[in-house]
């Protein structure tokens, strides 16, 4: 009996170990995207076809604000996977709470920036440069939300099932997600925002 | 009320189905097959059967078979096109004016392109992989079952995509490639290129996955005892392939995404105006397209590195260094993209590196080839049929690759980029290289899958018609690229003498033809004759490698017991020391259960290209959240395997090894 | 859980990264908003501190370098750091490339290249 339990958790840590590979190979063709994205940016970034450029449309301030909340969200999400570790139910909930609602708070902040800018005739339309903008910022702001639908849809099931083998693994998918995505923004802060201010 | 119906199918009416006679005939002829297939499923009470053995499998086996079958199917259309290309061009010379409108030849050109890279090579390369990669491992299955049935089905949508366009709309008429700013709306207004985004696109995120997939089986789920180093050349060839595959595809994701959305939301990526610059898209395209073309020829190289073992009954020379060349020539195709844009501004410094680069590439490739010759030389060879496909192979894919490093010289390249010269090279390494490997790979495994061989005097006659016809369709194109004939041409002056090389070249693809014809009464004929040509046992090639230790066709679970291996060739090493590889005890095995959600996902993402295509924004909505929706409700479902107990394992077992004695 | 990467993290190396990372953006900021640094000077300053924040990320969010050999992980994140260099830097001495020798510029540039490069 015994003997059938240690091939069973044999068999399970093999799942967990290639299902974590295989989500980090994924999370590695994503950086790929972010590549392409990168590169058209930089090449573009001066094509503003007359129009206004990173400097004139940039408040550092506010894009700040969007950094800390999403790097508090990378901390946060890192503390709700320890106490899943200790399988605390309640902890675990609460900081994927926080994650959701600074995450949810980091996306307000950018679409408000993104239609400020449409309303006053500065979309996508306009220029190179502001195409490239949209795209790599907006993709980012994409994969953000997809976070946080994955948070809905995952962390509740906690509720339902527990600390399931399942649970434990999606959960850590998630984070690792969540952590990649604010490492995507520590580039964009710099490339976008820091270097946009450069003359 | 026609407004309403307008505004409820966007740009879509009635306008939009084939007006002139080719493409009304090709769009019935599809229309009219699939309604006969159906029929006859109908007639015949197999839908059931289809349903369950093979459109909600989980099985790669399976799987691997409905690739190969469709990609199959594209071939025919690819091949039509290419008649039509070459039926227009050897009559279209000094007054005449051929036989094809001249949009209609830009769109057969396109789609011929864009069919025979993405349908045909890719889906025959999945196939192989999905049928013979976990066999080879020793493994029951891929990483990710569910994510494989996901990336067939996405495959099959791109496919339905591509031959819609047929039927209602227009194709693309700016290449296999389409560089803007032709491909911008400004300069193609209609549907064609939207097609040509969203087919390429849906497929793309399957070949995406597919190479996350593949990755994670070779590196976690090997037999015990199988070291990267004991495993057979094919895995190693799948394997870096899909490295490869994980790198380069997103890049197409990005651009096509790009493209998209200068074409849908008035964005100015590659646009003429507004700041766009249309080299960017040729700049990313092509850091694609170069790893692409590797990739599709890789695996044509581990299946001859098994095919010449096989049939040279020795081991293969060198598996080390052929090792070390896969993973050069990966890493290198990742370094050489300039060179399929010398001619179009970059300065002399960055054309130099490029070339050498380029140049460089066909070190590690040549080391390969010596490495076949070698295994073969004191071999005892049998010159089946896939062993002529890799004799073949060697003839021609040399010579093409010496045309490569030709076109390498970027001096050189400056008279020949876009010449016939080029058009030939790529074919000759597209044709000698990766449909030669695909098509011995198909002859060499079918027993395997099947349980019958295929007749072998047919799959010679179709070998000898393939390489004639190779020959006769593609050096006169070499002598007309150099005697300053461009490609993609719909008509030229008579007085340049070129139509008869045109004639012959005509002629050439006639023979291909005649090839695949004997291919496919090949395949009739083996059915028909099957009785006479079983190959139960498992191993009618004396092979080396694991996938012929098990019976054939090869059970559901792959192997009754996962083997243990101690060395390279394991398979062949037991059949010499008399050796089991397994222990005698069967188990219950735990399979994944069939089911349809991959399909419909697919579905879901055919309809949401379709309605982007047209501008149907509800249907996007709808489509999109549908995605969004089966996925979720598919990682919530429980009840995903089912058991296949020991005493069932031992009795399929017992009867495969009957039907060999 | 198995043997993968998020087995080593603890509570020190989540809040040494979140510190460290903070302080890093906030000298990114400051040396930008506050002009400490400007043209090259500054860009090769943000990034080496992007670098260094990426990497303290990579180690204490994601554990990198830690799973047990062989560290199919760790080598994954370094041949995609290799193939990201090379595409984003290889695009960029392309287009750059391209772009100065094709794209038209005032007259008095035009005069010397076509005296200069033979166009």
């Amino acid at each position: 009996m015994s003997q059938q339990n240690e091939v069973a958790g044999i068999a399970e840590r093999a799942a967990d170990d290639k299902t974590l590979f295989g989500f980090w190979a994924y999370l590695m063709t994503d950086c790929m995207v972010f590549a392409s994205l990168f590169a058209t940016y930089s090449v573009l970034h001066n094509n503003t076809a007359g129009g206004p450029s990173g400097q004139d449309l940039f408040s550092m301030p506010y894009v700040m604000v969007e950094t800390m909340l999403l790097l508090t969200s990378s901390f946060t999400v890192g503390l709700a996977i320890l106490a899943a570790r200790n399988h605390n139910r309640n902890t675990v909930i609460f900081w994927f709470a926080l994650t959701f609602l600074l995450g949810t708070a980091f996306l307000t902040l950018e679409l408000t920036e993104f239609s400020r800018l449409v309303v006053e005739g500065n979309s996508w339309r306009r220029s190179g440069f502001l195409s490239g903008y949209f795209t790599l910022v907006g993709t980012h702001g994409l994969h953000i939300l997809i976070g946080l639908i994955w948070m809905l849809t995952t962390v509740p099931r906690l509720l339902t099932d527990g600390f399931s083998r399942v649970n434990l693994r999606r959960l850590t998918m998630l984070s690792l997600f969540w952590h990649f995505l604010d490492i995507v923004w520590i580039f964009i802060f710099t490339i976008v925002y820091l270097m946009g201010n450069i003359v | 009320m026609l407004d309403f119906f307008a505004g409820f199918l966007g740009k879509l009416t009635l306008d939009a189905f084939p007006h002139n006679p080719i493409t009304a005939g090709a769009a019935v002829s599809i229309v009219a097959g699939t309604l006969v297939g159906a029929a006859l499923m109908t007639r015949y009470k197999k839908w059931s059967w289809l349903w369950r053995e093979w459109l909600t499998t989980q099985d790669p086996k399976k799987i691997g078979v409905m690739y190969i079958v469709v990609a199959m199917l594209m071939l025919l259309r690819g091949l039509s096109d290419a008649l039509m290309m070459r039926a227009q061009q050897a009559t279209s010379a000094g007054s005449s004016q051929g036989v094809l409108p001249t949009d209609m030849f830009q769109q057969v050109f396109s789609a011929h392109g864009t069919i025979m890279i993405f349908f045909v090579a890719m889906g025959l390369l999945f196939g192989l992989i999905n049928l013979i990669v976990p066999l080879q491992i020793g493994a029951r299955d891929v990483a990710f079952p569910f994510v494989n049935a996901v990336s067939f089905w996405l495959f099959t949508a791109g496919m339905v995509l591509i031959n819609l366009s047929l039927v209602v709309g227009e194709f693309s008429a700016a290449g296999w490639l389409a560089y803007p700013p032709l491909s911008e709306l400004k300069y193609s207004p209609g549907v064609g290129v939207d097609y040509w985004i969203w087919s390429l696109q849906i497929a793309g995120v399957g070949s995406l996955l597919s190479g996350v997939n593949f990755l994670a089986t070779i590196i976690k789920m090997r037999c015990p005892g199988m070291t990267m180093m004991r495993m057979p050349l094919f895995v190693w060839s799948a394997l870096i392939t899909m490295v490869m595959i994980c790198f380069a595809f997103p890049i197409l994701t990005a651009t096509l995404t790009m493209l998209a959305l200068d074409r849908s939301l008035g964005m100015h990526f590659f646009t003429a105006d507004g700041g766009g610059n249309a080299m960017m898209y040729v700049n990313l395209i092509w850091a694609w397209g170069h790893p692409e073309v590797y990739i599709l020829v890789l695996p044509a190289f581990g299946v001859f590195s098994e095919v010449v073992a096989t049939f040279s009954r020795k081991r293969l020379f060198g598996y080390t260094s052929m090792v070390w060349a896969l993973a050069s020539i990966a890493f290198l195709s990742f370094i050489v993209w300039l060179h399929h844009f010398f001619t179009m501004g970059a300065g002399a410094d960055v054309n130099a590196f490029f070339g050498i680069t380029t140049m460089v590439i066909a070190i590690p490739t040549g080391v390969k080839v010596f490495n076949w010759l070698f295994t073969m030389f004191r071999g005892r060879v049998r010159f089946t049929t896939p062993m002529l496909w890799f004799m073949g192979f060697i003839v021609t894919f040399t010579i093409g690759g010496a045309t490569g490093v030709l076109l390498a010289i970027p001096p050189a390249d400056f008279q020949l980029h876009n010449s016939l010269f080029l058009v030939a090279h790529f074919h000759n390494m597209i044709i000698g290289g990766v449909v030669f490997g695909f098509f011995a790979a198909i002859t060499y495994w079918f027993p395997k899958i099947f349980g019958f061989r295929l007749n072998e005097r047919l799959g010679r006659s179709a070998f000898w018609y393939w390489l004639i016809g190779f020959l006769l369709a593609f050096v006169p194109l070499y002598i007309l690229g150099l005697m300053g004939a461009t490609r993609r041409m719909n008509h030229y002056d008579s007085s340049l003498g070129w139509q008869w090389l045109f004639i012959v070249a005509a002629v050439g693809v006639l023979v291909i033809s005649l090839g695949v014809v004997f291919q496919l009464i090949q395949i009739a004929y083996s059915i028909w004759q099957r009785k006479g040509s079983m190959a139960r046992g498992g191993d009618p090639w004396d092979g080396r490698t694991l996938e012929w230790s098990t019976v054939s066709p090869v059970p559901a679970y792959n192997f009754a017991i996962i083997p243990t291996v101690t060395s390279r060739d394991a398979f062949w090493e037991q059949k010499q020391s008399g050796k089991k590889l397994t222990a005698p005890r069967y188990e219950d095995i735990l399979m994944p259960k069939n089911t349809p959600m991959a399909m419909y996902i697919a579905a879901a993402a055919l309809a949401f290209g379709f309605g982007f295509i047209w501008h149907i924004w509800w249907l996007v909505a709808l489509s999109g959240f549908g995605v969004v929706a089966l996925v979720i409700i598919r990682s919530n479902q429980t009840d995903t395997e089912y058991v296949i107990t020991a005493a069932e394992v031992a009795e399929i077992e017992a009867s495969g090894r009957k039907a060999a004695a | 859980m198995s043997q993968s990467t998020h087995q080593s993290g603890s509570l020190v190396s989540y809040t040494v990264g979140f510190v460290l990372s903070v302080a890093i953006t906030l000298a990114a900021y400051v040396a930008t908003v506050n002009k400490i640094f400007t043209g090259w000077s500054l860009v090769i300053l943000l990034v080496f501190l992007a670098v260094t924040q990426l990497l303290v990320q990579l180690i204490c969010f994601l554990h990198i370098g830690r799973e047990a050999k062989p560290r199919w992980n760790l080598m994954a994140f370094l041949f995609m750091a290799l193939m990201f260099g090379v595409i984003a830097i290889g695009s960029l001495w392309i287009m750059h490339n391209m772009n100065y020798r094709m794209v038209p510029k005032g007259v008095e540039v035009n005069n010397y290249l076509s005296n200069q490069d033979g166009l």
